[in-house]
């Protein structure tokens, strides 16, 4: 997995290519982390180049997720793939993040 | 003299230790005549406004016949009442409508001095010297005698003797040079004293203060205060008050040092209350110097005082801020801060209000008053003040802080009609203070005003009796900033946290002698994290402060150590589930189920408890066991239950046992110890548990196994999942046990089990594997008992987990808590015009502006909840595939049935109403006689279902249909929980019936949230308010219920499972809704009575409405 991070003004974008697993989601916690206790607080994770999350990864997320939120922020998820797509609606999670197509609109959105 | 009645009060000697008092002067308050002087009318006139702001006692200043010379503290007469304010009957007639609202009144009584105009200086002056009449007062032929006492207004007089021209000597004065002193050393007047005290408590007065008390007598090389023959005389008229009369309180004025005052209650045979005086100007300083050390050290340095003794505190008066019992460099100090204009000086002290002196800073004032209100003592409100009044210290004396009281923004402030120039004293202009700004009006009409808040806040410390009559502890956390204190009283403790700087502030408080004990903020009733062993770490934002309730111990569930029972066994724990074993822990298990919220049985006698199986887990090295526990009792019907257990040793078996989860303490021939304990409770059990869930895995039984159904679809995600997932037990759960698996798999345990299809299971899967439905949890997983001999009994269901913002229940009593709060200000101008019809009938009218503006936003949420709910019973209605879920027609002889039902509910529920009556609380009796004698209209509502034909169809229902079981996600709803109503059987709770039953249950629930909220569920409501509001309850609850129904017929328009005559829908819909009311009623009998007028009112409300 490798993990890139781009900031668009106050939006911080993660983009995550390949598997969210077990052996993964720690990195990614780490780099979220990071940059909250940098004093970003819009989050975007784009998930473009994932075809596969698993149950710790989808924990990851959600925890995240409560984090940012809880510190006021926000956190939105973006280029979701059919199977990510296909996890999110199955767990229903589709309901509790904001979703968006890709980054650029999540940029958008989030800069408002 | 006519004896004004008391009945409304409560018979307790001890009524002044939960005292709030209300000090005002008559002249003060309200002119009802346009003279510019205030009087009884116009004080009588405002005796709602005294009762609503919550207090429950005036304290009147002086009122007896005077030349005014000193506010009345000369008194001329002491068995009148001066022209100005009214005459004898006035005042009777304030007293009794006083006392019918439940207020107390306490009087002045100024008796160690009087007026040189009283007849008895008068006559003293001329009589003969030796003679009683001249004995009267004190009188000497030099100025030079008890030379040691202090000079008290120092500013006005140089001595403490005057010249008589015509007596032709000195008389004693302490203070102003026309209230010479009464002589105590004469018995006539200890007599006449004495009189005048029968005269007012025999006309029904509650109590006396006692002006100047340490001063009555004079000895030579003394000072002259708190002499023993003061303190005898005390005893005397204390001994002839109680032998008199019942219930009535000495108040004393003894502004001296702390170990001086004490004296003034004797062994408690003395003053009932006297002022803390070095208390107030501490708080003053403690507030400036933003160091809580002034206080902790005055209160270390207060004697304690006897039981039935309590300190009056205060933080202003209608005197000047005194500063006598300072130190010099603390009296500069509070110069400095608080008076820099000299204006505001006078004798030792600053003429100020509380507003004024604290900047008019809200927050300030506010915490100020927090603090009045929960050191030990009885609070004194100077009136006034409730509103933030401003002062004029360009008045002469204190007269700077006695000006009229600001009620509108009328001409006078309200206070009279007559001409401004006429008024005692000229109304507050300043600008800050103007009374076309602060005034009662103004405030009565916005929520959020000072005085509001001084309701609220009244109204909180009468509800805990710690405040008035508890001890305090101070805590000593390293930030002097912050001030912490614990009351307690029984079982009740409060902790206060203050932070006095003004700047925000951090600090840790060690509260573990509370550990395990949950914090409940008073004021917006919030739940605060439980209280760990480590500090507790605490923020608070500059100037404010935390009253918490220290929550009780769950005392029903923890066990002390030594009480807990104790098992035998040889060399290992799991010995107990041997064959031998078992009969040991199945002789301790009745005990241990009857402390489970989640047993049924609690009611009914236990003839015995049997462990039929005991499956280890896991099967090899079992750290804990699956328990099959089948429960006879005497009368109906065996239950079985489902518990799981483990075993600790050490510091975890602590830790279980303090959370209430111990079940026995397990002991082995060597002495070690360990504990076997609720299983779920252990990190390790709950993981294995999981794990069964997760794969397709099979624990052997013995006549079968425990197996694990995941959802196909959820399979990739199950077989990932690892110990990553933190097991955190949900709290409160009723009847079932719920593991929340790091945010992402919830799982519920059963409790009570039974053979057959589970709903919740059965639900869940056809909900997820065949249905478009998407606002439900889905299902993950599930486990099975199955055996060959009997049909398979459903464990524990694994769902998804979905991160959420509260149940709508809470989200709806929040809600209601503001929209009661932005009401408040228009239920003081009137009551709601509560819509009339049937809930149908409102469901097609549209709300008014009023009802949109006042609850809008909260009108979507139960649009979308409407929707969602017609597109759960749409979902239900689909699958025809599984007969178990074909919808069937609702025929005539399931009709039938529901009627018997009904009628049989009635049967059952109005009788027990009916021998209830006697024990319902006061209020609810009206509205119980009156549901008695609507029982024909009842029954008719109900005969309605058998008279009419429906042609709809019945199917599969959520079954338990409530606020409660709705999550709100943020942007939607999520339903969750369809194993029905947990009391009945399983087959009972899978039968089809009408979706409108599911809808009804909504709609009470709306009920109950609207009562729930006014009961005191939400914050910052007050009692006092209640009757108010009620009204607008129902207001909200019509159009909110009928918002919802609407978008609920709307969204399931034309779906079979609606009759298609909308006469139809609304016998059905109405009985149903009567049905649950009616059960609910039954409900509530049982178990709350205090809840019992919500079912009542909504009983009322659907039979009394206009057909």
């Amino acid at each position: 997995m490798q993990l890139d991070v781009r900031q668009h003004n106050e939006v911080s974008v993660v983009a995550v290519a390949g598997e969210l697993d077990a052996a993964r989601a720690p990195e990614l916690e780490n780099a979220v982390a990071k940059l909250l206790s940098g004093g970003r607080s819009q989050l975007v994770i784009d998930l473009s180049g994932t075809k596969f999350v698993d149950s710790s990864g989808l924990a990851t997320l959600v925890r995240l997720l409560k984090r940012t939120r809880s510190g006021g922020g926000a956190l939105g998820l973006c280029g979701l793939q059919p199977p990510v797509r296909k996890v999110f609606d199955l767990t229903r999670l589709d309901k509790a993040f904001d979703v968006y197509g890709d980054a650029s609109e999540a940029v958008r959105r989030l800069s408002h | 003299v006519a004896h004004v009645p008391r009945a409304a009060l409560e018979d307790d000697p001890l009524w002044f230790k939960d005292a709030i008092l209300y000090e005002v002067h008559v002249r003060t308050f309200r002119d009802s005549d346009g003279n510019g002087v205030g009087d009884f009318r116009g004080l009588t006139e405002k005796l709602d406004y005294i009762h609503d702001l919550g207090v429950t006692t005036v304290w009147l200043l002086p009122f007896c016949p005077s030349p005014l010379k000193d506010e009345g503290y000369d008194t001329s007469d002491y068995r009148g009442v001066h022209s100005l304010y009214g005459d004898l009957r006035d005042f009777r007639r304030f007293l009794r409508e006083a006392h019918r609202r439940g207020l107390r009144v306490i009087t002045e009584l100024v008796v160690n001095h009087t007026s040189d105009q009283h007849e008895w200086f008068q006559r003293s002056r001329r009589a003969a010297p030796g003679t009683r009449a001249r004995n009267f007062y004190v009188w000497s032929d030099t100025p030079e005698r008890y030379r040691e006492a202090r000079i008290i207004f120092q500013d006005f007089e140089s001595s403490n003797w005057s010249w008589d021209p015509v007596a032709k000597a000195y008389f004693w004065h302490r203070f102003y040079s026309h209230q010479p002193d009464l002589n105590y050393d004469e018995p006539a007047v200890r007599r006449a004293v004495l009189g005048v005290l029968d005269f007012w408590l025999g006309m029904g007065v509650d109590g006396v203060r006692l002006d100047a008390i340490p001063y009555l007598f004079e000895r030579d090389g003394t000072d002259c205060e708190n002499l023993p023959e003061t303190h005898a005389f005390l005893k005397e008229m204390r001994r002839h008050v109680d032998a008199k009369f019942k219930n009535r309180l000495f108040l004393a004025e003894a502004n001296q040092w702390p170990e001086d005052a004490v004296a003034y209650f004797g062994a408690g045979d003395e003053c009932h209350m006297n002022f803390h005086f070095p208390l107030m100007p501490r708080l003053f300083m403690a507030i400036r110097m933003e160091d809580r050390f002034p206080v902790i050290d005055i209160l270390q340095q207060t004697p304690p005082i006897p039981d039935n003794c309590q300190w009056g505190l205060f933080l202003r008066n209608h005197d000047e801020l005194t500063l006598e019992m300072v130190t010099e460099d603390e009296r500069d100090y509070m110069y400095r801060a608080y008076a820099r204009d000299s204006h505001a000086r006078v004798n030792l002290g600053i003429r100020r209000r509380l507003a004024p002196l604290l900047g008019n800073d809200r927050k300030r004032i506010e915490l100020m008053t927090s603090l009045l209100f929960s050191l030990p003592g009885t609070p004194v409100l100077y009136y006034g003040d409730e509103i933030g009044m401003g002062d004029n210290i360009y008045l002469g004396d204190r007269n700077g802080v006695r000006t009229p009281m600001q009620w509108t923004a009328d001409r006078n402030g309200g206070f009279s009609a007559g001409n401004p120039q006429r008024l005692y004293l000229p109304v507050i202009i300043d600008p800050e203070y103007h009374y076309e700004s602060v005034n009662v009006e103004n405030q009565q009409n916005n929520p959020h005003s000072l005085l509001w808040w001084m309701k609220r806040l009244i109204s909180l410390r009468k509800r805990y009796k710690a405040f008035g009559r508890g001890s305090i502890e101070f805590l000593q956390p390293e930030n002097r900033k912050v001030l912490a204190y614990v009351r307690s009283y029984g079982s009740e403790q409060i902790l206060v946290v203050a932070n006095l700087s003004r700047f925000a502030q951090s600090v840790e408080l060690d509260l573990s002698a509370y550990e395990g004990r949950g914090l409940l903020e008073l004021f917006g009733r919030t739940r605060f994290r439980t209280i760990g062993r480590e500090s507790f770490a605490l923020t608070l934002a500059a100037h404010t402060f935390y009253w918490f309730l220290i929550e009780p111990p769950a005392a029903e569930t923890v066990v002390q150590r030594d009480e807990l029972p104790r098992l035998a066994v040889g060399e290992r724990w799991s010995e107990l589930f041997a064959a031998r074993g078992l009969a040991s822990l199945e002789a301790i298990l009745p005990d241990y189920l009857h402390r489970r919220c989640w047993f049924f049985g609690r009611t009914r006698t236990v003839l015995a408890v049997r462990v039929e199986e005991a499956v280890p887990l896991p099967a090899d090295e079992p750290i804990g066991y699956l328990l099959f526990v089948q429960v006879a009792y005497r009368e109906g019907e065996p239950e079985r239950y489902l518990v799981p257990v483990a075993f600790a040793e050490g510091a975890d078996a602590e830790a279980a046992r303090k959370a209430g989860q111990a079940i026995a303490a397990v002991v082995a021939e060597g002495g070690s110890e360990g504990i076997l304990h609720e299983g779920l409770w252990s990190r390790s059990f709950a993981w294995r548990l999981l794990e069964t869930m997760l794969r397709r895995t099979h624990l052997r039984t013995r006549n079968g196994a425990i197996t694990a159904t995941p959802t196909p679809a959820f399979r990739p995600l199950l077989e990932t999942a690892g110990e990553f997932l933190e097991p955190t037990v949900v709290r409160g759960e009723q009847s079932n046990t719920s593991v929340v698996f790091g945010d992402l798999f919830l799982m519920k345990l059963f409790r009570k089990i039974d053979e057959g299809p589970h709903p919740e299971v059965e639900i869940g899967r056809l909900l997820i594997e065949q249905t478009e439905f998407r606002n439900a949890a889905p299902l993950a997983s599930s486990l099975e008992l199955v055996s060959k001999d009997a049909p398979p009994t459903t464990l524990a269901a694994l769902n998804g987990y979905l991160p959420n913002e509260g149940d709508a229940w809470s989200y709806t009593v929040d809600v209601l808590g503001r929209y009661f709060e932005d009401v408040l200000g228009r239920a003081e101008r009137g009551a709601a015009e509560v819509p009339a019809g049937t809930p149908l009938e409102l469901a097609t009218k549209n709300p008014p502006e009023l009802a949109v503006e006042l609850m809008s936003l909260y009108l979507d949420d139960v649009r979308l909840l409407g929707r969602r709910t017609a597109e759960l019973h749409r979902a239900l209605a689909s699958f025809a595939a599984d007969e178990d879920f074909t919808p069937e027609p609702f025929t005539d002889f399931y009709r039938r049935g529901q009627y018997q039902a009904m009628a049989s509910l009635v049967n059952q529920t109005l009788p027990l109403l009916r021998s209830r009556m006697g024990s319902l609380p006061e209020q609810a009796r009206e509205d119980a006689r009156r549901v008695l004698e609507l029982e024909a209209a009842i029954r008719k509502c109900f005969q309605r279902v058998r008279e009419r034909r429906v042609n709809a169809m019945r199917i599969r229902c959520h079954g338990d249909y409530h606020l409660r079981q709705v999550l709100r996600t943020g942007r939607d709803f999520m339903i969750i929980d369809f194993e029905g109503e947990v009391a009945r059987p399983l087959g009972v709770r899978r039968l089809k019936t009408s979706p409108l039953r599911d809808v009804a249950g909504m709609v009470r629930s709306f009920h109950y949230a609207a009562y729930a909220a006014l009961f005191g569920q939400a914050a910052g409501l007050r009692p006092e308010d209640f009757r108010k509001l009620d009204s607008w309850a129902r207001y909200w609850h019509r159009w909110v219920s009928a918002v919802y129904l609407r978008a609920y017929l709307d969204a399931a328009a034309g779906a079979a499972f609606l009759p298609v005559e909308r006469v139809e829908t609304a016998i059905l819909f109405d009985a149903f809704l009567l049905e649950k009311a009616v059960y609910e009623l039954g409900r509530e009998l049982a178990n709350r009575p205090q809840w019992i007028r919500i079912p009542l009112q909504g009983i009322m409300q659907l039979v009394e409405a206009p057909a």
